[in-house]
C-alpha cells in the first residue's frame, strides 16, 4: 500500500535518513523502533510531506506522491508533543480536519461525539486544551488524527510523555482503536515492550537506515545484527572466533557460526540445570548476580575466561557465589552477521 | 524556600524604599496637591477646564489619536516582517534583529534631528530630489506634520512589535502549522485558522506596549511637531515652563498618570494571556526557496534597512560633510560657546556633564537596584508586593517626573532645585526599573541550595554574598549597569525640567541648539547628536553582547 523507496534526507550537515526503503501493507501496524536520533521521526515527517526536500520516492497505492503537499495526502499524524491548537477547545481540535474536508455540520458533530466517547473524553468537549492533563492531551491528539478518517495513520511516540503503568494499558487500547477503525498505521517508539505489544511488524532503525524488519516474534528470536540484539536488551554477545567461546560451547556447536563476526547466546535458550535435559550441552559456572523482579529473576553467570551469560529464570533460592550448571539449547546459539 | 531578612544589614533593604518615597511619591503627592488645592483650598477648576474646554479636550484627543495612528502603522508594517523573521533563516538575521532594537536606546532628540536631516525642508531627500529634477522648491513637505511624527514613532517602536510577534510566531507556529497541514489545511486556511488567531494575543500585547510608548512620547513631538501638535506631555511642559500655569500642568500630569496606570494594567493582563500552553516545536525557520519567498525576504530586509538606517546615516552624513566636502569643523566647533546663544556653557562641557551624571546614575541605580532586588526576592510575601512599586517610575512619564521634582524639591528640607545633584537623582529614578528587571531574574534563578552549601562549607553571610551571589549575578548586574548608563545619557524629558544653566546634559543642549536660530548652532547640534548616538550605540552593543538568553525580563 505504502512504499518508501530509497529515501534520504538531511538537515544541513546532519543526515537523518540514508537511502531507506520499506513497505507497509494495508491494515498493518508497523512499529519503527530505534534509539533517539535514528531518524524515526524524520521518516514520519517525510511520509507526511512535511520535508519536501528529501530524495527518493514515496508511493501510495502505486502512485508517486513525493510532490504532493501534506494537506492533500489525507494522512493522519499524531505529533510527539501532540501539537494541539492552543486557541481551540477539545471539540474544535478534533473537528478541524473534518471541517477542512468540508464535511456537513451534522457529520462533524456526530464524528466528534463518537470519537470523544471512543477515547473516553465524553464530557470534556468544551474544555480548553491547555487545561488538560498529559494523558487527556494524548487522547485528544489521537482523536484529532483519527477524525478525518485518514488513509494512513502515523503516531510519533504517542505514549512517550506518560508514566510506565499508564503506557502499558494505553498501548493495548491504541492497538484496539487502530484495528477497530481498520487503519494502516506506522507507530514510532523507542520502547521495545511497546513495539512488541502494538506492532504487526517491527522495523528497527539505526543512523537513518533500516537494520531489520520482522514480526515481533521473529525479531525477538532471530535478531539480525549485534545492534538489534543489544537494542532488544540481549547481552550475551561475543566475538564468534574467540577461543573462549569455542572452549565453552564446544567445536561442534560453534562451527555453524563461521564466518559471522559475532555470536549471540539467546537468553531464552538458557536454563539452570534441573538434570532433566540430557540433550543440550552443559556449562559450568558461578552465579555472579541475582536480581529479583517479582515474577522472575535476572541471573548473571560467570562461565570462566571473563565471559558472563545473562538470562531470566523463575525465582530461585540460589545466591551469588553458588556453583551452577547451565543448559544451552543448540538453537540458542545464533550467528550475527554484523 | 524563602528567607526572611534578618541581621544588621537589614537597613540596606530600606534604602530603595526611602529613595522611592522621597523622589517619587513625595513629588507625585505635591503634584496632586497643586492640582487639587492650588490656593490652599480644594479647587477642581483645573480638572473641570480640561473636560470643558475644547482646547484641553483637543489635546487629550490628539494624544490618543496620534498614538492610535502610530500604533496601527507600526503593527501593520511589523506584522509581515515578523512573519518573514519567524519563517526564514538568512544570513545576518540575528544581527538585523539586534540592530532593529537600537532605536530603543537612542535619545529622542537625536532621532528627531535625524529625521529632520533626512525628511525636513532642507533634508537630504529634498536636496536629492531638487538636484535630480532641477526643482526650486522642496517636493517633500513633511516638516511639522503629523506623518513625520508617525514615521518617527514607527522607527522607535518597530523592533518592539517585531520582536514580540516574531518570537511568539516562531516559538509556537511550527507544531500547530504542521498539524493543521496534515489535517488538510491549505495556505489560506493556515492564515485564517492558525497564524492569525495564534498571533492575536501577541498583536494585542505589542499594540498595547507601542500605544503606551506613543502616548507618552515627548521629545519627538516637541521637536518634530511643535506646540501645534501638542500632546499631553508637550502641553504639561508648555503650561509649566512657558506660561507658568502650574495648577493646569499638575492637573494634566494627574490625567497622564492615571491613564498610564490604566494602560499598564491592561498591558499586564494581555501579557498574562500570552502564556498559553505552547507546544515546543521545531523552529519554523527555513531558508527562502521559491522566487516569491525570496522576494518577500528581500522586501522585508530592504524596508527595515531603509527605516532604521537612512535617518541615522543622514544625520552622520550631514555632520561630516560641509558644503559637499568632508570636514570635521562641526565637531571642532563643539568647544566654542557661540555668541548670544541660549547656552551658558560650551557644548563640549555638556559632554562631561552627561558622562559625570551617567556614571553617578549607574552607581546609584545598581546599588539601589540590588538592594531592591534582594528586598523583593527575600522579603517574603511583603517583599513581593514591592515589585510593582519599583516599576512605577517606568509607568510615569519623564516630563511628569521632572515637573514633580521642580515643584516638590525647591524648598527646605529638600532644596535641590539649584543643585546639579537633582539630575542624577532623576536619572536614577528612571533607570532603577531597568536595573531591577535585569538583576531579578538572575537572582530568582539562583538556587538557595548554593548559598546553603557555601554556608555549610564555612562561609559567613558576607562571604556568601561576595563569593556566590555576586559572581552569579554579574552578568545581570552588568546589563543593568549598561542600561542605567545609556538611559542617563539619553534622558531628555526630566532633564529639560531640572537641568540648570551650568549642569545641562547633551540631549538638553542639542534641543537648545536646534531651537537657536543660526547655522552655527545647528551644526553644533548635528555633531553633538552624532557623538550622543555613538555613545548610546556603544552601550547598546554592550547590552546585546551581555544579554545571552535568559538575562533580563523585558
Amino acid at each position: 500500500m505504502l512504499r518508501v523507496n530509497a529515501v534520504s534526507h538531511s538537515y544541513g550537515d546532519i543526515v537523518a535518513l540514508r537511502g531507506l526503503s520499506l513497505e507497509l501493507e494495508a491494515g498493518e501496524i508497523l512499529c519503527l523502533l530505534g534509539p533517539s536520533g535514528c531518524g524515526k521521526t524524520s521518516l514520519l515527517r517525510v511520509i507526511a510531506g512535511l520535508e519536501p526536500d528529501h530524495s527518493g520516492a514515496i508511493l501510495f497505492e502505486g502512485e508517486d506522491i513525493s510532490a504532493l503537499p501534506p494537506h492533500k495526502r489525507e494522512f493522519g499524524l499524531m505529533f510527539q508533543d501532540f501539537a494541539l491548537f492552543p486557541h481551540m477547545t477539545v471539540a474544535q481540535n478534533i473537528a478541524y480536519g473534518l471541517r477542512r474536508k468540508s464535511a456537513s455540520k451534522r457529520e462533524i458533530e456526530a464524528t466528534t461525539r463518537r470519537l470523544l466517547d471512543r477515547v473516553g473524553l465524553g464530557r470534556l468537549e468544551a474544555r480548553d486544551v491547555s487545561a488538560l492533563s498529559g494523558g487527556q492531551k494524548q487522547r485528544v491528539a489521537l482523536a484529532r488524527s483519527l477524525a478525518p478518517n485518514p488513509r494512513l495513520l502515523m503516531l510519533d511516540e504517542p505514549l512517550g510523555s506518560l508514566d510506565a503503568q499508564l503506557r502499558d494499558q494505553l498501548a493495548l487500547e491504541l492497538r484496539q482503536i487502530i484495528n477497530g477503525a481498520g487503519l494502516s498505521a506506522i507507530y514510532v517508539t523507542h520502547d521495545r515492550q511497546e513495539a512488541y505489544a502494538v506492532g504487526d511488524r517491527i522495523a528497527v532503525m539505526k543512523d537513518g537506515a533500516l537494520q531489520q524488519i520482522a514480526s515481533p516474534r521473529a525479531l525477538y528470536r532471530r535478531p539480525a545484527s549485534a545492534f538489534v540484539a543489544r537494542f532488544l536488551g540481549m547481552r550475551n554477545i561475543f566475538p564468534a572466533d574467540s577461543p573462549e567461546l569455542v572452549r565453552a560451547l564446544g567445536v561442534e556447536a560453534t562451527r555453524q557460526l563461521e564466518p559471522a563476526p559475532f555470536a549471540l547466546i539467546h537468553p531464552s535458550g538458557l536454563r539452570l540445570d534441573d538434570r532433566s535435559d540430557k540433550a543440550s550441552p552443559l556449562l559450568e559456572g558461578v552465579l555472579r548476580r541475582v536480581v529479583f523482579r517479582g515474577d522472575r529473576c535476572d541471573l548473571t553467570v560467570d562461565i570462566g575466561d571473563g565471559m558472563a551469560l545473562a538470562f531470566a529464570a523463575p525465582d530461585t533460592q540460589l545466591a551469588p557465589g553458588d556453583k551452577v550448571r547451565l543448559h544451552v539449547a543448540p538453537e540458542a546459539i545464533i550467528a550475527l552477521p554484523k | 524556600m524563602r528567607r526572611r531578612i534578618r541581621g544588621s544589614g537589614a537597613w540596606l533593604f530600606l534604602l530603595p524604599l526611602l529613595f522611592l518615597s522621597l523622589f517619587y511619591f513625595y513629588p507625585l503627592l505635591s503634584l496632586f496637591d497643586i492640582s487639587l488645592r492650588p490656593a490652599g483650598a480644594l479647587d477642581l477648576s483645573a480638572f473641570l477646564r480640561i473636560v470643558e474646554s475644547d482646547y484641553y479636550l483637543g489635546t487629550l484627543l490628539f494624544t490618543v489619536y496620534q498614538a492610535l495612528l502610530s500604533t496601527t502603522a507600526t503593527l501593520l508594517l511589523a506584522l509581515p516582517c515578523a512573519f518573514v523573521f519567524a519563517r526564514f533563516r538568512f544570513r545576518g538575521r540575528s544581527l538585523l534583529l539586534s540592530l532593529a532594537t537600537l532605536p530603543f536606546v537612542l535619545p529622542t532628540v537625536v532621532v528627531a534631528l535625524a529625521f529632520a536631516t533626512l525628511l525636513g525642508e532642507d533634508g537630504l531627500l529634498n536636496d536629492a530630489l531638487r538636484a535630480l529634477f532641477s526643482l526650486d522648491y522642496a517636493p517633500v513637505q513633511l516638516e511639522r506634520t503629523l506623518p513625520l511624527i508617525i514615521i518617527a514613532h514607527v522607527f522607535y517602536n518597530f523592533a518592539v512589535a517585531l520582536r514580540i510577534m516574531s518570537g511568539y510566531w516562531s516559538s509556537m507556529g511550527a507544531a500547530a502549522e504542521e498539524a493543521a497541514r496534515c489535517l488538510g489545511a491549505d495556505e489560506w486556511a493556515l492564515w485564517r485558522d492558525i497564524r492569525l488567531p495564534l498571533i492575536r494575543p501577541a498583536l494585542l500585547s505589542a499594540g498595547a506596549l507601542v500605544f503606551i510608548f506613543c502616548f507618552t512620547s515627548f521629545g519627538v513631538i516637541l521637536i518634530l511637531g511643535g506646540i501645534r501638535f501638542a500632546t499631553l506631555e508637550v502641553q504639561i511642559y508648555y503650561q509649566a515652563v512657558s506660561i507658568f500655569n502650574l495648577p493646569m500642568a499638575a492637573a494634566l500630569s494627574i490625567v497622564q498618570i492615571l491613564s498610564m496606570l490604566a494602560m499598564m494594567a491592561l498591558y499586564t493582563r494581555s501579557q498574562k494571556r500570552l502564556r498559553l500552553d505552547l507546544a515546543s516545536g521545531a523552529t519554523l525557520a527555513k531558508p527562502a526557496r521559491s522566487a516569491l519567498e525570496k522576494l518577500a525576504l528581500a522586501a522585508c530586509v530592504g524596508f527595515m534597512a531603509l527605516l532604521l538606517f537612512s535617518p541615522l546615516l543622514a544625520l552622520l552624513w550631514r555632520s561630516i560633510f560641509v558644503g559637499g566636502a568632508l570636514d570635521l569643523r562641526n565637531y571642532a566647533s563643539l568647544a566654542e560657546s557661540s555668541r548670544g546663544s541660549l547656552l551658558f556653557i560650551a557644548p563640549l562641557e555638556s559632554i562631561f556633564n552627561s558622562l559625570r551624571f551617567a556614571a553617578l546614575t549607574t552607581g546609584a541605580a545598581v546599588f539601589l537596584g540590588l538592594c531592591a532586588a534582594y528586598l523583593i526576592e527575600r522579603g517574603g510575601r511583603l517583599g513581593r508586593l514591592f515589585d510593582p512599586l519599583f516599576m512605577l517610575p517606568l509607568a510615569t512619564s519623564a516630563v511628569t517626573l521632572g515637573f514633580g521634582f521642580i515643584v516638590a524639591l525647591d524648598e527646605p528640607p529638600l532644596n535641590l532645585r539649584a543643585s546639579w545633584l537633582i539630575i542624577p537623582i532623576a536619572h536614577t529614578l528612571v533607570a532603577l526599573p531597568f536595573v531591577l528587571r535585569s538583576v531579578l531574574p538572575s537572582l530568582r534563578a539562583l538556587p538557595p541550595s548554593l548559598r546553603e552549601a557555601a554556608a555549610l562549607l564555612g562561609a559567613r553571610p558576607q562571604t556568601v554574598f561576595r563569593t556566590i551571589d555576586l559572581p552569579l549575578l554579574g552578568r545581570g548586574i552588568a546589563v543593568g549597569a549598561t542600561f542605567a548608563f545609556t538611559v542617563s545619557m539619553g534622558e531628555f524629558g526630566a532633564s529639560l525640567f531640572v537641568a540648570q544653566r551650568e549642569s545641562v546634559t547633551m540631549p538638553v543642549v542639542i534641543y537648545r541648539l536646534i531651537g537657536d536660530p543660526g547655522n552655527a548652532s545647528y551644526r553644533q547640534a548635528l555633531a553633538m547628536s552624532v557623538v550622543l548616538m555613538l555613545a548610546c550605540a556603544c552601550g547598546f552593543s554592550l547590552i546585546e553582547r551581555l544579554r545571552v538568553a535568559g538575562v533580563g525580563e523585558f
